[in-house]
């Protein structure tokens, strides 16, 4: 199992203040939360007229178009959009492999390290976000929260999750399924992960279904995902789950991982297609802030 | 194929040896490296059809195995030192380098040469005996020897002023040719083979090696230098022949002949034709070297020269007994090598028991007596006797005497004996000359005496004719005549005619007159060799390289398609 990382190697200042120039476009989110800078499918106290109705008892009296009732005499209520916020449910996977290091950086500080970007992007819009890791279960870290200030509590909790270190397996399906069971507010979920689930993407397909939030799926690619630099007789030991597999790597067999590989990839992007989701592919060896700006820029990132 | 390095058994042996280690090593357990990785997803899907190899597990692979097996043989194999079975390509084959003065022509021998290694690396080295012919035979390379030698042995050797000596070897090789076995003989030279001498070689078969056509190229040479009596009588003369033959496209021979006698310039006008060649006639017969050079460029220049030794015959000055004038001094006048002299004699002719000329050499006529025969040589001690005697007896013509009338005159027997003296001496019945006998008045009785001096002065004829390849005249040598090699070791014909083998100097054991030979060799200047028909080797064909190569070739071939199976995801 491989270490934890500090939290100077994961916010360093440059990465912290590439974050706030960054944007997050939402459709029409869910009625039901507090106010925000996003159009809710709610009625309400917003200044963006919508529509009228009529008037019943207990309306606010201020809404009554006078106008109207002069021509009409009848007495309607002025409805307007009520602007809310959007809330994040961040579930960054935590598992054992993505502190592996193979050569390159491990997969954790582009998974963390994305976590707080999406979450920065959301409290600087007055947006909630809730922090969800994901490993042997699901575990949650804190439900959303508002406020700029929560940006550092979030570096914080990252922060902790990172110097933790690794802990189980991506049982991604089994936390999908939790997260749907935990009644949030419908909000956009950001799930984080390389998507190694053991159960294979199947298990993840269906546990998706459950899902009521809008999804974005953040896959964490590395260059030996691809392409493994092994040849010859190798005894491979999964980080996770300590399972062996004894293989003569000849370039048939490579060929037919690729094949797998590619197939897995695929199955990903149906999933993705599925669900009407959005899928970031984040190279974990290139550097997060330019990724992350070609995504957040130029219009900003719409989901 | 045979193999010098190990028996056959032994190679089989280690073949079988291979196949099992090779079997063992293909199951047993492999030592896997040790890899983290952030899943065993993917490799489980990719290791469903190739799964790791295992001690114990159902063979895998049999193709991979049999390649590996067949590679390791190769070497195997290799290493073992094979060699092409007779059978492979041919009997036991005899390769001759024809090394005689027609191969100087152009570049004939480097061809030759080139043609003859190429032949070596194609048989194996047990199936080949390898033959330089050029001034004699001499060996290249013995069966089992290693090519590698063939280039060490052959070093400066290059073609020589001697005719082929082709018949020689080939005589001998069929003398030693086992019965009912043929001896392939193959000929890399021009050399000629005449249809009378190859169909009387049982157990031969002979083939030519394929060379270039000999190109036709103007040449002269000089075929022939001899010498005879001066036709002029004078004994202290002789004459000379010579002969040129050659391209008639070239100019006349006596404009480009030079001759020297002893450094001394013999003109070329005194050259008169003589049949087919020139005669130079009464050139002093004082054992000089008389020297012959055709000028101008030619195909060949080893013909172009040629030389003989003339003859040493001064006059003898002998010292006749008064006693004998009466019966002799007609003869001895009338003997154009005889001068009759009273004083500085070098031959005494006497009676026995006459004190004139005592410590000379004589001829002396004794009583004819039954302890006394009617001919007896006396020699030194120093001679051998047998020699001397048969010297003597052809020397002087003792067997054209007419014994038998002799033996009837004097009614007894005529017989002839040698033995020792301090001083030459050869003794006659003085009844001989009795009228009784009428031996003196025979037409032999002149020609008895002057032989009988003639030996007795030592008077040397000597070979009239010295040609490379040819048996010289054993008459015109001396008992005491033996040559000597380069090297200074006497050559002992045995018995048989003395053949010296190309033209230069032989020089004589004891003697300061060096024997001059010459090539004298027509077939050679002519080029165009009486030759049988015979099958010619083949240029290319049969194996071209040693047979450990191929399967070192084989082998690497079998290793290049593993590792393209290996790369190809085909073989482990």
């Amino acid at each position: 199992m491989s270490a934890g990382v500090t939290f100077e190697e994961l916010f360093d200042p440059t990465f912290l203040n590439a974050l706030s120039r960054w944007n997050l476009h939402a459709r029409r989110v869910a009625g039901g939360g507090r106010h925000g800078q996003r159009l809710s499918k709610d009625l309400g106290a917003g200044i963006e007229f919508n529509d009228h109705r009529p008037y019943s008892p207990g309306d606010d009296l201020r809404a009554i178009d006078w106008n109207l009732y002069r021509r009409l005499g009848k007495v309607f209520v002025r409805l307007f959009e009520e602007e809310q916020d959007l809330p994040l449910y961040l579930a960054p996977d935590v598992s054992a492999s993505l502190f592996l290091s193979q050569g390159g950086p491990p997969a954790i500080i582009a998974a963390l390290r994305s976590t707080l970007a999406f979450a920065t992007v959301g409290l600087n819009h007055h947006d909630s976000a809730g922090l969800f890791t994901v490993s042997d279960q699901l575990e949650v870290i804190f439900k959303p929260r508002a406020g700029q200030a929560q940006i550092m509590t979030f570096a914080r909790h990252l922060a902790r999750v990172a110097e933790a270190g690794g802990r189980g397996q991506t049982r991604l399906a089994e936390s999908l399924q939790r997260l749907a069971l935990l009644n949030l507010r419908k909000g956009l979920l950001i799930v984080i992960s390389d998507f190694f689930d053991p159960r294979g993407l199947d298990a993840v397909r269906e546990a998706l279904q459950a899902v009521r939030h809008r999804l974005v799926l953040v896959q964490l690619v590395r260059a030996s995902d691809a392409n493994p630099e092994l040849q010859g007789d190798v005894r491979l030991t999964d980080c996770e789950s300590g399972d062996v597999a004894d293989l003569t790597l000849t370039p048939r067999v490579l060929e037919r991982y690729k094949a797998a590989y590619s197939t897995f990839n695929d199955g990903l992007v149906e999933i993705a297609r599925q669900r009407h989701a959005r899928l970031l592919r984040i190279q974990v060896e290139v550097d997060l802030i330019d990724q992350l700006s070609r995504l957040f820029e130029h219009g900003g990132f719409r989901v | 194929m045979n193999f010098t390095q190990l028996s056959l058994p032994g190679v089989l042996a280690g073949i079988a040896v291979l196949a099992g280690v090779l079997y063992a090593l293909q199951r047993l357990r492999v030592r896997h490296r040790p890899v983290t990785v952030v899943t065993t997803l993917f490799w489980r899907v990719a290791a469903e059809e190739a799964p790791a190899r295992t001690l114990r597990e159902r063979f895998r692979h049999p193709w991979a195995y049999l390649l590996i097996l067949v590679i390791l043989c190769l070497l195997w194999l290799a290493g073992a030192g094979p060699e092409w079975k007779q059978g492979d390509s041919g009997s036991f084959q005899v390769l001759v380098l024809d090394g005689s003065a027609g191969m100087a022509v152009g570049g004939r021998y480097a061809e030759a040469v080139a043609a003859l290694k190429k032949q070596v690396g194609r048989l194996p080295a047990g199936q080949r005996q390898v033959f330089w012919t050029g001034g004699g035979v001499r060996t290249l390379l013995n069966p089992g020897e290693h090519a590698l030698l063939l280039d060490r042995r052959l070093g400066t050797l290059l073609p020589v002023a001697a005719p082929d000596g082709l018949p020689a070897l080939l005589r001998s090789l069929s003398a030693a040719a086992r019965p009912g076995r043929t001896t392939e003989v193959v000929v890399f030279g021009d050399a000629a083979l005449p249809a009378d001498l190859v169909n009387l070689l049982p157990g031969i078969r002979i083939s030519r090696a394929s060379l270039s056509k000999r190109p036709p190229a103007a040449n002269s040479g000089i075929t022939a230098l001899g010498l005879t009596d001066a036709l002029s009588g004078a004994w202290d003369r002789v004459d000379v022949f010579l002969e040129v033959q050659g391209s008639p496209t070239q100019p006349d021979p006596r404009e480009r002949l030079r001759l020297e006698l002893d450094g001394r310039t013999v003109p070329s006008t005194e050259l008169r034709a003589f049949g087919s060649g020139f005669l130079l006639s009464d050139l002093p017969a004082a054992g000089g070297l008389l020297s012959v050079r055709l000028e101008g460029d030619d195909a060949l220049g080893l013909d172009n020269s040629a030389r003989l030794r003339l003859p040493d015959k001064p006059r003898l000055r002998v010292l006749l007994s008064p006693t004998l004038a009466s019966e002799l001094s007609g003869v001895l006048s009338a003997d154009p090598a005889v001068e009759l002299v009273t004083a500085d004699a070098a031959l005494v002719v006497r009676r026995q028991g006459e004190s004139l000329g005592a410590g000379l050499p004589s001829l002396e006529f004794v009583p004819a007596s039954d302890s006394q025969p009617a001919f007896r040589v006396l020699h030194p001690d120093s001679f051998d006797s047998a020699a001397v005697f048969h010297h003597a007896v052809t020397a002087i013509g003792l067997r054209e005497i007419d014994s038998m009338a002799i033996a009837q005159a004097a009614g007894r027997a005529v017989t002839a004996e040698v033995a020792t003296a301090p001083q030459w001496r050869f003794e006659v019945w003085q009844d001989l000359l009795s009228e009784e006998f009428n031996f003196t008045q025979s037409r032999a009785f002149p020609l008895f005496i002057a032989h009988a001096l003639r030996w007795l002065g030592g008077a040397r004829r000597g070979p009239a004719y010295v040609a490379a390849g040819q048996p010289l005249e054993r008459d015109a040598l001396e008992p005491e005549d033996r040559f000597m090699d380069t090297g200074g070791r006497v050559l002992d014909p045995l018995g048989a005619a003395f053949v010296p083998e190309q033209a230069g100097d032989l020089p004589r054991a004891g003697g300061d007159r060096p024997l001059a030979i010459s090539l004298l060799d027509a077939a050679t200047t002519l080029g165009s060799p009486g030759d049988v028909p015979v099958s010619t080797l083949p240029a290319s064909g049969g194996p071209t390289a040693h047979p450990a190569t191929w399967l070192l070739l084989g082998a690497l071939v079998l290793l290049l398609v593993e590792w393209y199976l290996n790369q190809t995801g085909r073989v482990p």
